[in-house]
């Protein structure tokens, strides 16, 4: 089972609905109690908290408010939230722990055992199910972004890591337009957070197609959007590369597109990659 | 191969497509800037195809295409959409690969908003053969019917409403359930056709909530999930 991300995005607060059911009744048969940790890093280590014991089919909800850790800072023009991982447990922690731990909860694959991930302001609320692995330190993101809006809306770029190390690292993410090539910016981001980056100040047009790339960290990214007028929000996630084909290798894909991309933008942009 | 993503345009929804260049994303070394065909089909709530359109698709950037602007007013409300791009990637060809299209449908409200709110496809859901044959590519279960489960809690107040889609090539009864947390649970069975959709309202008041499961012997029957409140909406896959 996966961890389920808490964090604040743009003044808006972050929430989290956790389903102590299975999504569906084929995978896992079996119900039980089980308890809700939330797992948040200081740099050095993981802490670790129980936050809610949940019976069988009950739902545990979760807000950002409740957790004072939940702070950010402006890094270069990232914002950089921190971010609480809450999980669903059948084993007792420890106070501490070096990494993140396995899940010991029994693991649905179709579809994932997934949590409401959400953000709320008062005029609105956004949500998506959805849930997060820790990746690999060696691995990458390409993301092409097509969620820009052009009427009423202030845009972000939000990539979500999550590793099993606590200790912070940073890398760079770069952003070009796919179409020429051309890379707008370099932006610092940093692993276990939520990295935030305004979109509107690159001018991106209708026909633009941002692309985003980082060779040494991969996590989620999304989309999210804020109207001007009334404060509505927006939130969608892209899927991977290997999304673009079906049957075959996926990760074979993967690789194969990242590659390709990662010579092609090396090729077509003024500076090269670190 | 397309997944089936739903469109609609009653009560002042709008309905968008992110069209990319697929291909170019795949392969933009040698589709960069090779033009080819990209072919819609539009299929009412009973799965009939009720229109077909094609464009031009060439070079890296992005195209939003609106689906109502596409369908003749008189049109159904609701449906289903696919779009498949119509080239030949032999890299992925030889491996037993298919370019898959998941993109990105957005929904807006007139009245509420025009922020978009974008839900996108997830399922290997219809493909389309070389002769122009369409076929539904959706599994489902032998014998029993199997149940899916929501993990995301109706609060009011909102309306909720549900889009679910038969992407078998047979017509499948689908059950949803829905289960307030105080309150007689309330469902809605309907035999739905391939290519079809069910779509299903639920409205919550303030401190209200609810549970829902779908029944069926498609294998992941989830829905897209409207939550429309007084001044602004929500959209998500289950």
């Amino acid at each position: 089972m996966s961890y389920y991300p808490l964090f604040n995005l743009q003044g808006n607060s972050g929430f989290v609905n956790v389903a102590n059911f299975a999504p569906n009744d084929w995978e896992v048969t079996a119900q039980s109690p089980r308890s809700v940790c939330a797992f948040r890093t200081d740099g050095s280590r993981w802490i670790v908290s129980p936050v809610a014991a949940l019976e069988p089919d009950e739902f545990g909800s979760f807000e950002a408010a409740s957790f004072p850790s939940l702070t950010g800072e402006d890094v270069g023009g990232t914002r950089v939230e921190e971010v609480v991982l809450l999980s669903l447990r059948t084993d007792e922690m420890a106070a501490e722990c070096g990494e993140l731990p396995d899940s010991t909860a029994p693991v649905a694959r179709w579809p994932e055992w997934r949590a409401t991930i959400g953000f709320a302001s008062g005029a609105s609320r956004v949500s998506y199910q959805g849930e997060i692995n820790p990746t690999p330190v060696t691995a990458s993101l390409l993301s092409f972004h097509p969620f820009i809006q052009f009427v009423d809306t202030r845009n972000y770029f939000v990539f979500l890591n999550v590793e099993r190390a606590p200790q912070h690292r940073w890398s760079d993410l770069e952003i070009f337009i796919a179409g020429s090539g051309k890379r707008v910016d370099v932006r610092r981001i940093r692993n276990n957070a939520a990295n935030v980056i305004c979109l509107d100040e690159y001018g991106f047009t209708d026909r633009d197609l941002p692309v985003f790339y980082s060779g040494k960290m991969t996590g989620i990214p999304f989309g999210f959007g804020s109207a001007i007028s009334n404060g509505m929000l927006s939130l969608e996630h892209t899927h991977p590369p290997g999304s673009l084909t079906v049957h075959g290798d996926r990760s074979q894909a993967q690789r194969e597109i990242k590659t390709a991309w990662v010579a092609r933008l090396r090729r077509m942009a003024a500076g090269g990659f670190a | 191969m397309s997944d089936l993503f739903p469109f609609r345009r009653d009560g002042g929804w709008q309905t968008h497509f992110e069209l990319l260049n697929v291909p170019a994303l795949i392969d933009p070394d040698h589709m960069a800037s090779a033009p080819y065909v990209v072919r819609f089909y539009f299929f009412d709530e009973n799965g009939e195809l009720i229109h077909q359109w094609q464009t031009e698709n060439c070079g890296i950037g992005r195209r939003t295409i609106s689906i109502g602007e596409l369908l003749a007013e008189s049109g159904p409300a609701r449906g289903t959409f696919c779009c498949f791009h119509e080239v030949y990637l032999p890299q992925l060809e030889a491996k037993g690969a298919f370019l898959a299209e998941r993109g990105y449908a957005g929904f807006s409200r007139g009245s509420k908003s025009r922020v978009r709110g974008y839900v996108h496809g997830n399922l290997d859901a219809i493909g389309l053969d070389d002769t122009g044959r369409l076929s539904c590519l959706g599994k489902g279960f032998w014998l029993r019917r199997g149940e899916y489960r929501l993990q995301h809690r109706l609060e009011g107040p909102a309306t909720y409403e549900l889009c679910i889609v038969n992407s078998s090539s047979v017509p499948e009864a689908i059950e949803v359930e829905v289960l307030p947390e105080d309150g007689v649970a309330r469902t809605v069975t309907r035999v739905v056709s391939s290519r079809g959709s069910l779509w299903t309202t639920c409205k919550l008041e303030s401190g209200q909530r609810a549970r829902v499961r779908v029944r069926s012997k498609l294998n992941l029957p989830r829905p897209v999930v409207f939550r429309v409140e007084q001044e602004s909406f929500d959209v998500f896959h289950g």
